[in-house]
């Protein structure tokens, strides 16, 4: 049982570290706290779910489908919300990035309705047991497609030109700018790829996962918890974040009233704020 | 931010003519409910107006200020007034404990985990069954008397103790923001480390702020609870309620203390009425409506309304007027 639940616990962590690692790449770069992430991963979800109710494709379809819809967003976004509150108040962006949010719950709500849907045609069905282990396909699929993307990530900080780039960005604008590095560029390109997280996020989610218009704000707030947690910012923290949010929630939710297991994650968050205020991993 | 205290009085005249005029309960009940989130948005505006703290968890004093009254009344028979001071003294340490948890590190994570908390609370007071859990809390009907802050099936009464409230309110921000307490918030407003540096107790102050909105907020959630009489988990710790006082706020001017007055008397009957019409349909008009002025304020003018109407272009002589 114990084992049964920290496999549980990791898959499930590893999607939050994915949705986390998309925040740190905008909280980094862009210096702001996307409040709409949520929200974001809920229009995933449901663009996941109309490929698979309208158009009948497969994942291997919808996945595609998926990035083209949340990178066309993402450029929205930066064009004509984030760019004109870059350099506004805390408070000013919280609010566009939170109407934002609003704005896409008002949609769905308008277009889809408030019902929960699942998907019915999913792709990954049945389960896998090894030893004593039993665990769904599509949870199974969706912790690899985490931690896979997360590793896809992190080669594209560490090696590439870009993501040094957008790493030089994150450690100080001005002078990253004086090295001849394109912000606008690099900003929306940082806003594109934190779209592409969620997307992939979204997508596996929704083989799983209840879709409806507010799903949004309790994943992000677990993700930003597994963000805090590893430290603001910091890559490998963000997974290893989740992977504790993860397992925390599936321990909880198995030794005391499963209502409550959202409960104690938050509790180890205050928790951990008190006496490690920046995260585990943080500077 | 009026040009002139004549501009106060008027509409304090204002609110209190406004419900003699215009009858319906209906919307002597908005009348209520804007004068309630003015309120709330006034004591979210010391903390997050003039110290700049980004509290995104208020509504989980609104909700302990409800619950204080609600199982002081219904368990131990005892007057919603001692229920009224419980809930004060209970937000003051939460909101204590809370400051001394995240107000030691940058901005960003006070805000999260101020949500984090507002979360929190509504799981715990939905799976506490002795506080009636998820199924809420029905006051007992007693006979309408100020001592017994119930008054049966009238609305004047409750909107004029919570105008009273809101007067106070506006008296307290408006003398803070004149005092040295109020000079220290904004200068940790503009920058933490300028106000360290010429020797402003940071921590001191972001505390004390926080806790004295708390505590004001409090005794909004238990006007609430003694204005429907019925509470549940849902309608008194909804992360709406803390976004709603921000919204305000900033729409109306954060920082000032007319802001709060002004963002609530749009927003909440604009808020009310397309419900109202359009509303229970599902369809979340209202929200996008909302989600809309969110976005259009903070980009147009983030020192919100008053500062637009005054970029009107046929205000212009006026430009360069004080601000503050």
């Amino acid at each position: 049982m114990l084992g049964q639940l920290v496999v549980n616990g990791l898959l499930m962590g590893s999607v939050f570290a994915l949705i986390a690692s998309g925040l740190a790449f905008i909280y980094g770069p862009l210096n702001l706290v996307n409040f709409a992430h949520g929200d974001l991963l809920m229009t995933s979800m449901f663009v996941a779910f109309l490929c698979a109710d309208k158009l009948h494709v497969n994942i291997l379809l919808a996945l595609p489908i998926t990035f083209l819809v949340m990178g066309i967003i993402g450029l929205l976004d930066y064009r004509f919300l984030v760019r004109p509150v870059l350099q506004a108040p805390r408070l000013a962006q919280a609010l566009t990035t939170h109407g934002f949010g609003v704005g896409l719950q008002a949609l769905a709500l308008f277009f889809m309705g408030p019902d929960f849907r699942m998907i019915s045609n999913v792709t990954f069905r049945g389960s896998l047991s090894v030893a004593n282990l039993n665990v769904g396909m599509a949870r199974l699929m969706a912790g690899l497609a985490g931690a896979a993307s997360f590793a896809l990530l992190y080669v594209f900080l560490k090696y590439s030109k870009t993501g040094k780039a957008v790493q030089a960005i994150a450690m100080n604008r001005e002078a990253a700018t004086l090295i001849g590095i394109d912000l606008e560029r690099m900003y929306a390109l940082s806003l594109v790829i934190s779209m592409l997280c969620t997307g992939v996020a979204g997508v596996f989610l929704s083989q799983f996962y209840y879709i409806f218009p507010v799903v949004g704000p309790p994943l992000l707030s677990m993700a930003w918890v597994a963000m805090v947690i590893g430290g603001f910012g910091s890559m490998p923290g963000a997974f290893i974040g989740g992977l504790i949010v993860g397992l925390t929630q599936a321990f909880g939710g198995f030794f005391m009233n499963p209502v409550l297991k959202d409960a104690i994650i938050y509790v180890v968050f205050v928790g951990l704020m008190a006496f490690r205020p920046r995260g585990l991993f943080g500077w | 931010m009026l040009r002139s205290r004549g501009g106060y009085w008027l509409l304090l005249l204002i609110g209190l003519v406004l419900p003699l005029v215009i009858t319906p309960s209906f919307y002597r009940h908005i009348m209520t409910m804007t004068v309630m989130y003015a309120c709330l948005a006034e004591a979210w505006n010391i903390v997050g107006g003039y110290c700049g703290q980004i509290a995104l968890g208020n509504v989980v004093f609104f909700g302990l200020g409800a619950y204080s009254s609600a199982l002081l009344v219904t368990k131990f028979g005892l007057s919603p007034w001692l229920g009224l001071l419980v809930g004060i003294v209970v937000s003051a340490t939460v909101a204590a404990v809370i400051g001394w948890a995240s107000f030691k590190t940058s901005g960003i994570y006070f805000a999260i985990a101020t949500l984090g908390i507002g979360e929190l609370a509504r799981t715990l007071f939905v799976s506490w069954t002795w506080a009636k859990g998820s199924v809420g809390i029905e006051m007992p009907i007693l006979p309408s008397s100020l001592l017994n802050f119930q008054f049966q099936g009238a609305r004047l009464p409750y909107y004029y103790m919570i105008l009273g409230l809101l007067v106070l309110f506006f008296w307290l921000v408006t003398k803070i923001g004149a005092s040295r307490f109020g000079y220290y918030l904004r200068t940790i407003n503009i920058s933490e480390v300028a106000a360290e540096a010429v020797g402003v107790d940071v921590l001191r102050y972001k505390m004390l702020a926080f806790v004295l909105a708390a505590m004001m907020t409090s005794v909004c959630g238990t006007f609430y609870c003694q204005y429907l009489l019925y509470i549940d988990p849902w309608s008194v710790f909804p992360s709406a309620i803390s976004m709603t006082m921000l919204f305000i706020t900033v729409f109306g001017g954060s920082g000032t203390p007319i802001g709060p007055v002004i963002g609530a008397m749009i927003l909440i009957p604009l808020g009310e009425l397309t419900r109202g019409a359009l509303g229970g349909q599902g369809k979340g008009i209202d929200l996008f409506l909302n989600a809309t002025l969110m976005i259009a304020v903070t980009i147009l003018e983030p020192r919100g309304v008053l500062q637009l109407m005054r970029r009107l272009p046929w205000r212009k002589e006026r430009t360069h007027e004080q601000t503050a």
